[in-house]
């Protein structure tokens, strides 16, 4: 505990408030850390097998950084983009000294598997070559004894394509479609280059062989980009493997059991289902067992309590599984699971859920919420075990590779929920915040007031305007459809119309004499020209007539007799209006002042 | 560094400088697919591209699963048919992974091609026929294309291989859209039995009992939603339109809070006006406006939102009668009366007792005590016919009784 405490002062700002850290105490926060790696590649080892644990971290940037207390304690560089990290017990060790044996270190990168042993290279182990299909190797066995030539080959190679079997890369490169010169590609490397693939290593987990504790001889499990779970004995003889179906890559592992006894693994695929390896009936052999489960999306997260199989998905959802297949719960989660993390101690089993929010949510096994760690930027990489001389650590990498260190509380009880306050249950907080609604001006509440004491006055002083308002449209709107242009209009934009109106005679009988003449360039039809006028004081034999055809430049004449019927002989006006066939309102109109009329003798 | 076995090496010595690439000398294909993946998981999207862009130039855009997730990218960013390219060029790859061809069905049934989008499923189903997802798959197409009794057939052979949630959900859907609601229930609580504590279950189950009218079967369901999730927006709307229902406003309020929150409805529901702002033709909210004005005792604005509603909605009793209120405090009697009229005659029937209480009332304020006490008549007739379970609201008892006296009074 000595190096942690000595840690602890240098405790800095970004780390929770205290009291929002339930059962953790934070311990160490190391903001230019640089780490850069996924959860598969930290873990809390025992190297010096003193009791002193430090954590080993394989960076993507390849290097295996080891920190110890507050610092770091060694870096190697890395071959290759490390996609796992195990602590490898049972490498036999000859420099074995006083207090048990010494944990290699395997990482997985590409192809191989690199044990490191006192943090220097030891082993590589490459995995297994995969073997081509009996179809591909009888093709190029047909070809190297000279039974068929390229053109064949190619379509041989490209019915097995057809047919589903999976090729090699020498087979997929000579099939690529823009490979242009097939004949030195093959005269390079069709005579000898080999058939077998090197496949690669997804991720690596362990299982301890014959006992529970820690430090007992285990066996390294390997899953591989052919659907392969390998078994690797110290230092790295293969133990047994198994095939997964057909398209299933294993991207996550759950161990569970002992592999001399009775075990069952948990292997989250990439086509999002998860699939069951257990043990064989003949000793150190394995079986993939028919209980498949099938997510709803991709896997995100996989760890396995000693009951259930959890899973997260990425669309943000935590389902537990019983370890024969049947579903148990789900859960939505807030925000993306980044990693799921079994958590072992003394009294009990959780979960721990690191959320892409920066969270880490702590469930019980019976999924009860115990407590949400707020972390201040979303997680990279999560991992519980002990640390230093403590059971219990929490070390959390972020996305911009800052290393924080939480402590379990040795006297926090995990067995009992709500006890670090976490809302399980009950009403979410903004029930209780009130919203902001938006502020009012004092103009607006001087205006209420008014509205609200004179409420009549402003509806009838409203109405009357409103009246008045809808009086003067319609007056408008009679204007504008008994009036028209006054003399000449725009019949549309190409023609336009004159009128012209004259009154012969003395009376009672007049004669009013039109002339209509189209100024346009077009040619109007069926044009209805009618007559308004006073019907007591004149009468008309019709009101109206049609104009069949108006030619442009062409003036046409017209004469209508009227009669002025007013005994007095008053005069009036009449109003003549050209109406357009095809709009309301008349395209051109002429107002015609009668004179006064003679009276009728009789 | 010497050779100990096949497949095993020694290391000696300091470690080891160079690339893995010069290794063996070959590129190996698949080298960063775990990387691709563990990027795709955690949706750290243009990381992840940029390793699929590096894998790809590696080796000549021959890499399958590079595709693969490229297309997964470009279509969680909506560019389906650019994914669809992808999709079919990966099945170009490996014509035998079902993945691939679930992905160019599930790429064509977002585009709305569900023919084409069945036939690429069923090839997909010749190859591996014990796949939930293809048969899920199929249901929804048909559900498209208006073949319920399909559909139920492929969501059932789903359920039988593996049953999940959204299979069940959307058999309800199908049932709900074939207009038997009982049916759909029964799916939905066999659903209910396989994941008894799916907010969106329950959820939905809830909504179903509040459209058939059993409001305490639909709350229970609401509320058993929200204990899993105090969260969902849906629920909490559904759940608050209860509890305004029973007249519990505050809890309602509250519970509307929450969903505020998570909607961004804020502005909406703190202010009407801004609603009206946001839709100007949706009369409700100019109803409620008016409303809002009449309890203010701002009167002329109310008139002005009542008149609008009524523009936009002519059809609505309650708006009239609450038209007609307004018009009287504004001392337009005459507008009042032909308005109260108006929302009579559209309730049908005997109309609605609160339009006669009104009316009476406003008839009894202008003098005209015969046709008053002839509205009271009506209005205790309908009043007192009414389902004796119903609680009678206080308000409305207490004004009767007023206006019964003060028609005694002057009669």
């Amino acid at each position: 505990m000595s190096s942690i405490l000595a840690g602890a002062a240098q405790v800095e700002d970004p780390l929770p408030e205290k009291g929002r850290l339930g059962p953790w105490l934070a311990a160490w926060h190391d903001p230019v850390a640089g780490l850069t790696c996924n959860g598969g590649c930290m873990q809390f080892m025992d190297l010096s097998r003193n009791g002193d644990y430090k954590i080993v971290v394989a960076c993507r940037a390849m290097s295996l950084k080891v920190y110890q207390g507050t610092s770091i304690f060694a870096e190697h560089p890395l071959l290759d983009e490390p996609s796992g990290l195990c602590a490898f017990y049972g490498v036999e060790d000859n420099t074995n000294t006083a207090g048990g044996e010494r944990p290699a270190v395997a990482v997985a990168a590409g192809p191989y598997i690199f044990i490191y042993k006192n943090l220097r290279p030891y082993f590589k182990f490459t995995a297994p070559l995969v073997e081509p299909s009996d179809e591909e190797l009888e093709i190029w066995t047909r070809y190297r004894k000279g039974e068929v030539d390229a053109d064949t080959l190619k379509a041989l190679l490209a019915k097995a394509t057809e047919d589903g079997v999976r090729l090699g890369p020498l087979s997929t490169d000579f099939l690529a479609p823009d490979l242009e010169d097939r004949g030195s590609f093959l005269s390079a490397r069709g005579a000898s280059e080999p058939l077998s693939r090197t496949t690669i290593i997804t991720c690596l987990a362990t299982m301890n062989r014959a006992r529970e504790e820690e430090g007992s001889p285990v066996c390294l499990l390997a899953g591989t980009e052919d659907g392969q779970i390998v078994f690797l004995d110290p230092p790295c003889k293969v133990l047994t493997t198994a095939q997964l179906p057909r398209g299933a890559v294993p991207a996550f592992l759950a161990v569970g059991g002992l592999f001399d006894s009775d075990w069952r693994l948990a292997v989250a695929c990439r086509n999002g289902r998860i699939y069951t390896v257990k043990d064989g009936d003949v000793a150190k052999t394995a079986v993939v067992t028919g209980t498949v489960i099938s997510l709803e999306a991709t896997p995100c997260g996989l760890a396995r309590l000693p009951r259930q199989v959890y899973a997260a998905t990425t669309d943000n959802n935590l389902h537990a599984y019983h370890l024969k297949g049947r579903r148990d719960f789900s859960l939505k989660m807030p925000a993306l699971v980044v990693q799921l993390e079994a958590m072992e101690t003394r009294s009990t089993t959780c979960l721990l859920v690191a959320l892409a929010d920066g969270n880490v949510r702590l469930y019980d096994a019976e999924k009860n919420l115990l407590h949400t760690l707020k972390t201040q930027e979303p997680i990279a990489a999560l991992r519980f075990g002990p640390y230093a001389r403590e059971d219990g650590a929490l070390a959390v990498v972020s996305v911009t590779g800052k290393l924080t260190i939480f402590m379990l509380n040795r006297k926090a009880d995990l067995r009992k929920p709500k006890t670090f306050g976490a809302a399980t249950a009950g009403y979410p907080p903004e029930q209780d915040i009130p919203l902001k609604v938006p502020k009012k001006t004092k103009l607006y509440v001087e205006q209420t007031q008014r509205a609200k004491l004179q409420a009549g006055e402003i509806h009838r002083a409203f109405q009357k305007d409103l009246c008045l308002l809808r009086l003067t449209a319609a007056r408008a709107y009679v204007k504008t459809i008994t009036d028209g242009r006054q003399g000449v209009s725009a019949v549309g934009a190409a023609a336009s119309l004159r009128l012209h109106a004259q009154c012969q005679g003395l009376g009672p009988n007049f004669k009013i004499k039109l002339e209509l003449q189209n100024q346009g360039d077009r040619a109007l039809t069926n044009l209805p020209v009618a007559f308004t006028y006073d019907r007591d004081i004149y009468a008309m034999e019709k009101g109206q007539f049609m104009v069949s055809a108006l030619i442009p430049g062409v003036s046409s004449r017209h004469e209508i007799a009227i009669t002025n019927i007013d005994e007095g002989g008053a005069a009036g006006s009449v109003r003549i209006l050209v109406l357009s066939p095809s709009g309301p309102s008349p395209l051109v109109s002429a107002v015609v002042n009668m004179p006064l009329s003679e009276l009728i003798d009789s | 560094m010497h050779a100990a076995g096949r497949d095993s090496h020694h290391l000696r010595g300091g470690p080891p400088v160079h690339r893995p690439e010069a290794i063996e000398g070959v590129v190996l294909r698949e080298r960063r697919n775990w990387r691709i993946f563990s990027a795709f998981a955690r949706q750290e999207y243009p990381e992840c591209l940029q390793i699929i862009e590096e894998q790809l130039r590696a080796c000549n855009g021959l890499a399958e699963y590079a595709i693969h997730v490229k297309g997964q990218i470009v279509r969680a960013q909506g560019q389906i048919q650019e994914s669809l390219v992808l999709f079919q060029a990966a099945t170009c790859l490996n014509p035998q992974n079902p993945s691939n061809l679930k992905e160019v069905g599930r790429c064509l049934f977002l585009l709305g091609k569900h023919k084409a989008a069945l036939d690429v499923y069923g090839e997909a189903q010749q190859i591996d026929s014990e796949d939930w997802e293809v048969w899920h798959s199929r249901g929804l197409c048909y559900m498209h294309l208006k073949q319920f009794e399909r559909a139920l057939e492929a969501f059932d052979q789903a359920n039988s291989i593996s049953r999940h949630d959204s299979t069940f959900l959307h058999m309800g859907k199908v049932y709900r859209l074939q207009d038997k609601p009982a049916e759909a229930l029964t799916v939905y609580e066999e659903a209910l039995e396989f994941s008894p504590e799916s907010p969106e279950l329950l959820t939905t189950v809830g909504l179903l009992h509040l459209q058939q009218g059993e409001n305490q079967k639909a709350f229970e369901c609401l509320g058993n939603a929200l204990t899993h999730d105090p969260r969902n927006p849906k629920a909490i709307l559904a759940a608050g339109s209860i509890i305004q229902d029973n007249q519990d406003m505050d809890v309602a309020l509250v519970k509307y809070r929450v969903s505020a929150v998570q909607c961004k409805y804020i502005a909406a529901v703190a202010c009407l006006k801004r609603a009206l702002y946001l839709d100007p033709f949706e009369w409700i909210v100019a109803y409620n406006l008016g409303l809002v004005h009449l309890s203010t005792s701002q009167y002329a604005s109310a008139f002005h939102h009542f008149s609008a509603a009524i523009n936009l909605k002519p059809d609505f009793a309650a708006s009239y009668m609450y038209l007609a209120i307004t018009l009287a405090r504004l001392e337009d009697f005459d507008n009042a009366c032909s308005a109260y009229d108006k929302a009579l005659e559209l309730d049908g029937g005997g109309g609605d007792y609160l339009t006669h209480l009104n009316y009476a009332v406003t008839l009894l304020n202008n003098d005209e005590p015969e046709r008053a006490a002839e509205h009271y008549a009506s209005f205790k007739k309908i009043f007192e016919a009414l389902d004796p379970d119903t609680e009678r609201d206080q308000e409305v008892l207490a004004r009767s009784q007023a206006l019964a006296n003060s028609l005694g009074a002057s009669s």
